[in-house]
């Protein structure tokens, strides 16, 4: 019995062997057959993701020069969400060829800026071309957009002692004999700085320059500012011009309504740390009391342990 | 085949965000400036700053620095920013339901999947009443039945309007959770799955991680995205602008399309609603109704059933008698 | 007439003494059976807790819906355990029943030892045992979690001097009479619980005056305890909790509990100790009627809190109202409506069900009862909540306890009996002082009922001779 039951292990043994031997051979075919595929950089299977490139030209408030971009790919769900870690090329035109400047990488919401310098190639009509554009990505497909603005200049003046608060913008720019010229109908946008973003100071924000180059607007007095001290930031944009990009320029003034300054952030309340007064003041009396007489049952008690000396 | 590629994808987000996160919280800017790139900082001439004990004044900007400040310590979490009402706006018009904003919540607070600190809901409040989709998140209310009932005040509400959780002070006890009328606070039952990039992240309850077993968790209004001039992640991922975010005191709030509004005006314009407005909790979140939605309403017919799958890896734990 | 010690029989006082103390002389094996299988379960229990101490809350079934389980329901069942010590001493004593005196001790006992582990129940929920110590450094005296640590540690400490206060003549008696018997530990042990006591009518009288005092302050507390732990509950928003009627509805529920309690504690240490002579039919029978009384009080709670928001039907009451008239919870609720509240009372109401097997079978059903009662109360409600459940985990939305939760649970049940076993082979069982006195009183009842009738007689002579003439 017992040797047949030896014979039987071993044959299973046996068999169990053979079977891995032909798992490891079929597994080294697959390995092998698959080798090439996997050393190829970017493998065929692995789908790009259609991408789509926006470029805008922002000129600061602080005559600064940049250009911003948003990189946007399609999802799974096939819809264009932000793409992250592209990698773009920034090319210049400068005398009819594209020069390769700088390049970025996109951010988690598949943004991306550079500030230009100051003095660009400029072309006959003092347009300057920037050009961005995804090469190579492993993730994305290529695209590329253009760009082609000019230079403005647009200026916010306001007097903080006027009380009708009259914002004025006045938008110029190079003309061929390098003196400033007024820009007319030009669309001026008037906003207020907020915390996360720019708010239109009215109803009727945008103004259209007129034959100075200048728009203007009277502040509504009902903006609350966000200190105490009525600060508002104003800042005048013309938006995505064709010919200008955005350019933005702001101004300060403390014409907003001060804020009301909480007097107590942390009054004594049910959801505060520190309980009300009266609330403690119960259980005081309450628990006090009960365990006051606790310690007089105690002392009763020692009195009890005492008196047996008497004895 | 399909899910297996979104899941190697939505790692590797994932992992790079939390590098990222990691980075941006080591360098954060003293007070509230708004500062989205180096080259602003230098220009503008005047910056309102905030100190961190709650005063306000105005600075030379060129005077301002960067340093590399230490996530807001407990104390500094508990007081919150001065001068801060946050306020949230959602509105149901524009929402799809396509969940992006609890995507990109729980890639930035490295939360596991069934942990949806900001959930869309299918509404249908009765038969007869359309159904809509219902973004929620914590409502941070101004009467917030959680914080009345913490034993410890590991949960706070602090000046600027947020309620957080401390998980180095929590014990566990979970009344917050009996006690949230919207089920929005979550535990953390089991050893917390996160790697390593997480845990060596300091604490503060301004993130909420590296979260810790035996802890409660919920959304938190990412006061340290707000602290580096930044909305939530639900508010800027949301790829429809339905979610809008800001401060009540500036009367503004913000959307992920970068449009910012007034707030009492978009309150006004869409008859803005507070969900279970009359149990008295004042949340932080409003509600625009969905009137004139731009998407075909979700089908109620098709009931979001319930993950076959069980939380966690506890199979023993799961096991029942 | 003047009735002196010499006027009772002293061969009773002696029956009395050494019935009470004969247990403690020697430790049977059954009993050792009984304490080894109680450690045995007690050390699961312990193994299963660090088992979930080391995996977290995790190990248990509840997750994020049910976040309160088995373990707080039998927290509040616990705590209502704890009612029974009260009612039967202090409500007894303040109403001078002099048959309470030989059940005072088990009641009391239950009371200490339900509370003991009714305060370590909520521990072992904590998702964090290691910061216990939090609620002290950082208490909110808002928090009703608060409030019950409050309650139930003044609860705790006044319930042990109220278990401890009649025992101090006792322990001097064991003093006395287990020389010899007893290890020389359990001398000390008896020795520096007697307080010194000697008998002196200067320390007789500081024990009635503490034993009055703790009386009437402990009949509140108990009172503010099971209050305070309906608060956890009825201080939230939800559905089913969020109800006006829930302190006295826990009130009435822990003493429904706890009566039935001082019964099962009655009949055991009846039955094991020998205690026929002393806990009589007549005690089955009286707190028979209290417990029927009791039961209707919490009867007539149950109306209250189920049948108001059922006629108004609001929204989140009626969903979950619906579950528990109607779905998932139906069959197990109108058992405990009708099965462990009506049908006792129906057996309760009638002489014959008030004798101690019936009543005792009553008894078990109603403990029983109150236990399922308070799983009804935390778990349906935590799975109706405000929002709907959706696309969760399938754990998430459903919920039973599993072996962790029972293991520990089953643990702490006998960590209750164990304490309860080794107090009684430690101490005596009945406050032999008390029942002596008690017999003094009834002796001087029935010499009272002599005299009255001897006069009565002599008078009914005087009358009909004075009619006579």
């Amino acid at each position: 019995m017992e040797t047949n039951n030896r014979i039987n292990v071993e044959r299973v043994e046996h068999k169990t062997s053979e079977k891995m031997k032909k798992t490891n051979f079929i597994l080294t075919a697959i390995l092998l057959i698959c080798l090439p595929f996997l050393l190829v950089k970017n493998p065929v299977w692995a789908q790009k993701k259609e991408s789509s490139l926006q470029l805008s030209f922002l000129k600061k408030a602080d005559q600064s020069k940049n250009i911003l971009l948003t990189v946007k790919a399609r999802n799974e769900a096939g819809k264009f969400a932000p793409a992250p870690n592209a990698s773009l090329s920034i090319f210049i035109k400068s005398n009819e060829e594209w020069l390769l400047i700088k390049t970025l990488i996109s951010d988690l919401g598949g943004k991306a800026s550079m500030k230009l310098a100051d003095d660009l190639p400029m072309d006959n009509e003092k347009y300057f071309s920037i050009m961005a554009k995804i090469e190579n990505d492993s993730r994305y497909e290529d695209a590329e957009e253009e760009l082609r603005v000019k230079e403005s200049r647009l200026t916010l003046l306001l007097d903080p002692t006027d009380t009708n608060r009259i914002l004025t913008a006045t938008v110029t720019q190079t003309g061929n004999d390098g003196e400033p010229m007024p820009v007319q109908e030009a669309e001026v946008k008037f906003y207020v700085e907020r915390l996360f973003g720019k708010m239109p100071v009215g109803e009727e924000f945008v103004v259209a320059t007129d034959a100075a180059g200048k728009a203007t607007y009277a502040l509504p007095k009902n903006i609350p500012s966000s200190d105490t001290l009525g600060n508002l930031t104003i800042v005048a944009v013309i938006e995505n011009n064709e010919t200008f990009g955005t350019v933005e320029s702001n101004a300060s003034a403390k014409w907003g309504v001060p804020l009301q300054w909480e007097k107590d952030p942390f009054p004594r309340a049910l959801w505060e740390p520190r309980a009300p007064p009266a609330m403690i003041l119960f259980f005081a009396i309450v628990f006090g009391g009960i365990w006051l007489t606790y310690f007089f049952v105690i002392f009763q008690l020692i009195k009890v342990h005492s008196e047996t000396k008497i004895k | 085949m399909n899910n297996s590629n979104k899941k190697t994808t939505s790692r590797r987000d994932f992992l790079q965000k939390g590098l990222l996160a990691g980075t941006a919280i080591t360098a954060s800017v003293i007070g509230l400036k708004k500062v989205f790139s180096e080259e602003e900082m230098q220009s503008a001439d005047k910056s309102i700053v905030f100190s961190p004990n709650g005063k306000v004044f105005t600075v030379d900007t060129n005077k301002l620095c960067e340093y590399t400040a230490p996530p807001p310590t407990n104390d500094g979490a508990r007081i919150g920013i001065a001068g801060k009402k946050f306020v949230m706006v959602i509105d149901l018009a524009k929402c799809d339901g396509c969940k992006a904003c609890t995507e990109c919540c729980q890639a930035m607070h490295f939360t596991e999947p069934d942990k949806e600190w900001i959930k869309v809901f299918k509404m249908q409040d009765a038969e007869t009443l359309i159904p809509y989709y219902f973004p929620k998140p914590c409502f941070h209310c101004d009467n917030p039945p959680c914080t009345k009932v913490c034993p410890v005040n590991a949960t706070f509400k602090r000046q600027d309007g947020i309620v957080l959780i401390d998980n180095e002070r929590c014990i566990g006890c979970r009344s917050c959770m009996a006690a949230c009328p919207y089920s929005t606070r979550f535990f953390n039952w089991s050893h917390p799955v996160q790697s390593k990039e997480v845990t060596n992240i300091p604490y503060s309850p301004e993130h909420g991680f590296p979260r810790r077993m035996g802890t409660v968790e919920k959304c938190d209004f990412c006061p340290h995205m707000i602290r580096q001039g930044k909305m939530p992640t639900c508010v800027d991922g949301c790829p429809m602008g339905a979610i809008w975010f800001g401060d009540q005191n500036e009367d503004a709030v913000t959307n992920s399309e970068g449009i910012t509004m007034r707030l009492s005006q978009l309150i006004e314009d869409n008859a803005a609603y507070r969900h279970l407005e009359d149990l008295g909790t004042e949340p932080r979140v409003y509600y625009l109704p969905p009137k004139n939605r731009k998407y075909p309403k979700p089908d109620m017919n098709e009931q979001p059933q319930l993950q076959k799958v069980k939380h966690g890896e506890m199979n023993m734990g799961n096991m029942q008698m | 007439m003047e009735i002196t010690e010499q006027q009772y029989n002293r061969n009773e006082v002696e029956v009395l003494r050494e019935t009470s103390i004969r247990p403690l002389r020697q430790w049977g094996t059954k009993v050792k059976i009984w304490l080894a299988f109680l450690i045995l379960v007690c050390g699961w229990g312990l193994f299963c807790f660090i088992y979930q101490l080391q995996h977290g809350l995790g190990a248990t079934a509840m997750r994020n819906y049910v976040s309160w389980g088995l373990y707080i329901a039998t927290f509040v069942f616990f705590i209502g355990i704890s009612h029974s010590g009260t009612l039967v001493s202090g409500i007894l004593r303040i109403t001078k029943q002099p048959w309470r005196m030989p059940i005072t001790r088990s009641a009391e006992l239950m009371t200490f030892v339900s509370l003991l582990f009714g305060g370590i129940m909520p521990i072992i929920d904590l998702g964090r045992p290691d910061r216990l110590h939090h609620i002290v450094l950082f208490g909110r005296l808002q928090s009703p979690l608060i409030w019950d640590v409050i309650c139930i540690g003044t609860y705790f400490v006044g319930s042990s001097m109220f278990l401890f206060l009649p025992m101090i003549p006792d322990m001097a008696l064991c003093r006395d009479r287990l020389k010899g018997t007893a290890s020389k530990f359990r001398l000390w042990i008896y020795e520096k619980l007697s307080l010194g006591w000697t008998g002196t009518p200067m320390q007789h009288k500081r024990l009635e005056l503490t034993m009055t005092i703790m009386t009437i302050i402990i009949i509140p507390i108990a009172v503010s305890v099971h209050t305070v732990v309906a608060y956890i509950f009825a201080m939230t928003l939800r559905p089913g909790w969020d109800s006006t009627v829930f302190g006295p509805y826990f009130v009435a529920g822990a003493l429904y509990s706890g009566s039935a309690t001082v019964i099962l504690a009655m009949a055991a240490f009846r039955k094991f100790y020998h205690l026929e002579k002393y806990i009589t039919l007549k005690h089955f029978d009286l707190t028979g009627r209290i417990v029927l009384a009791l039961t209707l009080i919490y009867a007539y709670m149950n109306l209250n809190e189920y049948w108001i928001p059922a006629y108004k039907m609001a929204v989140g009451e009626g969903r979950l109202l619906n579950d528990l008239f109607s779905g998932t919870y139906a069959k197990v609720f109108w058992i405990l409506q009708f099965g462990t509240v009506l049908l006792p009372i129906i057996a309760m109401s009638f002489p014959a069900g008030r004798k101690p097997l019936p009543l005792i079978i009553s008894c078990i059903i109603i403990v029983i009862g109150a236990w399922v009662k308070r799983y009804i109360i935390v778990v349906p409600t935590l799975l109706h909540p405000y929002m709907p459940i959706q696309e969760v985990p399938w754990d998430w939305a459903h919920y039973f306890p599993n072996w962790v939760e029972w293991s520990v649970t089953m643990g702490c049940f006998a960590g209750i009996f164990l304490v309860i076993t080794l107090f009684a082979k430690l101490f005596p069982m009945m406050a032999i002082w008390e029942v002596e006195e008690g017999m003094k009183i009834e002796e001087t009842r029935r010499l009272g009922m002599e005299i009255f009738k001897k006069n009565e007689s002599e008078e009914a002579k005087v009358a009909t001779t004075d009619g006579n003439k």
